[in-house]
């Protein structure tokens, strides 16, 4: 192989990796998850997440040691035989716009941690891996009684 | 022509008594509460229904005669509404007094008898309150009082044998004669201090 072949490759590769190492343009403020009763197999989580950057971002899930499965979620609300009936979907991703936010809250969209390994408990700080497709955000989230 | 003088002292009185009926009705609906949720003014007789208690006992909402029944409908696999609203009412439950607090009772009514047993309801309800009372049954009695109150639920299939469920989530609030007397929408439960007002004006009304 021609050694300028083998150089663009290198720089190339190097920029690659730069490239995903970038951090995200990413705030995230008041997140907090909720602590949930012995033997709960699910709880959720909630926060602020604002995009600085110019292109919209998509959370698409995350994992923790006591939590190897986080999805986000949708609230959804319909109205069947008159009634008002609330649900959950699991979405592939929650968009936050660019330049623009998003808040997960209690009884609207918020992120579901499945297969507790063990219930977080009030008054701890757990980490957490936020994905944004193939960029992950780590995150100290304080667990909270609310 | 000269009305007699018993005519005229009769009318007013009547004019009278009419003056103070108008004014004693217009002061009290000045005084009158509002309340936080849907009110209604002639409340009908909760439904009664045949579940069972966490500690295993049989529950029958007629013992519940003198207290507040605050009565809401979920299932304990749920992450977001039911322990949004189970939080919003340890919440308010903390914020009465202990003599109030004898006389309002918190019951969550399961809506997934299959996975919600009453050993796990004995984990989970107390976390919330250690007085509030949880309920299962079989499916079709948890059926039967879900259709009594109008609660609709139905499964949504999640990988393997996992699933959620899609349900209404009202509070019922049966007042010490056994009435089903308010209705709140979840949305509003986060406004504890006029729940606990809603509370204080029921429980103030008497021997109810």
């Amino acid at each position: 192989m021609k050694k300028w072949v083998l150089q663009l490759m290198i720089l190339w590769f190097a920029g690659l990796i730069s490239a995903s190492a970038q951090p995200l343009p990413l705030e995230i403020k008041g997140a907090w998850l909720r602590a949930v009763p012995p033997g709960s197999s699910a709880t959720a989580a909630y926060m602020t997440l604002i995009n600085r950057g110019d292109v919209p971002l998509e959370l698409t899930g995350g994992t923790a040691d006591f939590s190897p499965d986080i999805r986000p979620m949708i609230t959804t609300t319909q109205t069947v035989a008159d009634k008002t009936v609330h649900g959950m979907e699991f979405v592939p991703s929650l968009t936050i716009p660019a330049k623009g936010k998003i808040e997960l809250k209690p009884g609207a969209d918020h992120l579901m941690f499945m297969q507790l390994k063990r219930v977080p408990l009030a008054g701890e700080t757990l980490p957490v891996i936020l994905k944004f497709g193939t960029q992950e955000w780590p995150l100290e989230i304080p667990v909270r009684r609310k | 022509m000269k009305m007699p003088r018993p005519i005229w002292m009769g009318a007013g009185l009547v004019a009278l008594l009419l003056g103070l009926f108008i004014l004693q009705s217009l002061l009290h609906r000045g005084d009158r509460h509002r309340f936080l949720g849907n009110h209604f003014d002639q409340p009908e007789p909760a439904e009664t229904f045949q579940l069972t208690d966490h500690h295993g006992d049989p529950f029958d909402l007629k013992s519940q005669r003198g207290k507040i029944v605050l009565l809401t409908f979920g299932f304990t696999h749920c992450p977001d509404v039911c322990p949004m609203i189970l939080n919003h009412l340890t919440d308010v439950y903390q914020q009465l007094t202990p003599e109030e607090q004898a006389r309002v009772q918190v019951v969550f009514v399961t809506l997934d008898p299959e996975r919600d047993t009453p050993a796990l309801l004995k984990e989970y309800v107390p976390f919330f309150h250690e007085k509030f009372l949880g309920l299962t049954g079989s499916p079709e009695a948890t059926e039967a009082a879900a259709k009594k109150y109008h609660v609709f639920y139905r499964k949504v299939p999640l990988e393997g044998a996992n699933y959620n469920l899609d349900h209404s989530t009202h509070l019922f609030l049966i007042d010490p004669a056994g009435n089903f007397s308010v209705l709140y929408d979840s949305k509003e439960l986060s406004q504890t201090d006029r729940l606990v007002k809603d509370l204080r004006a029921i429980l103030s009304t008497g021997s109810k």
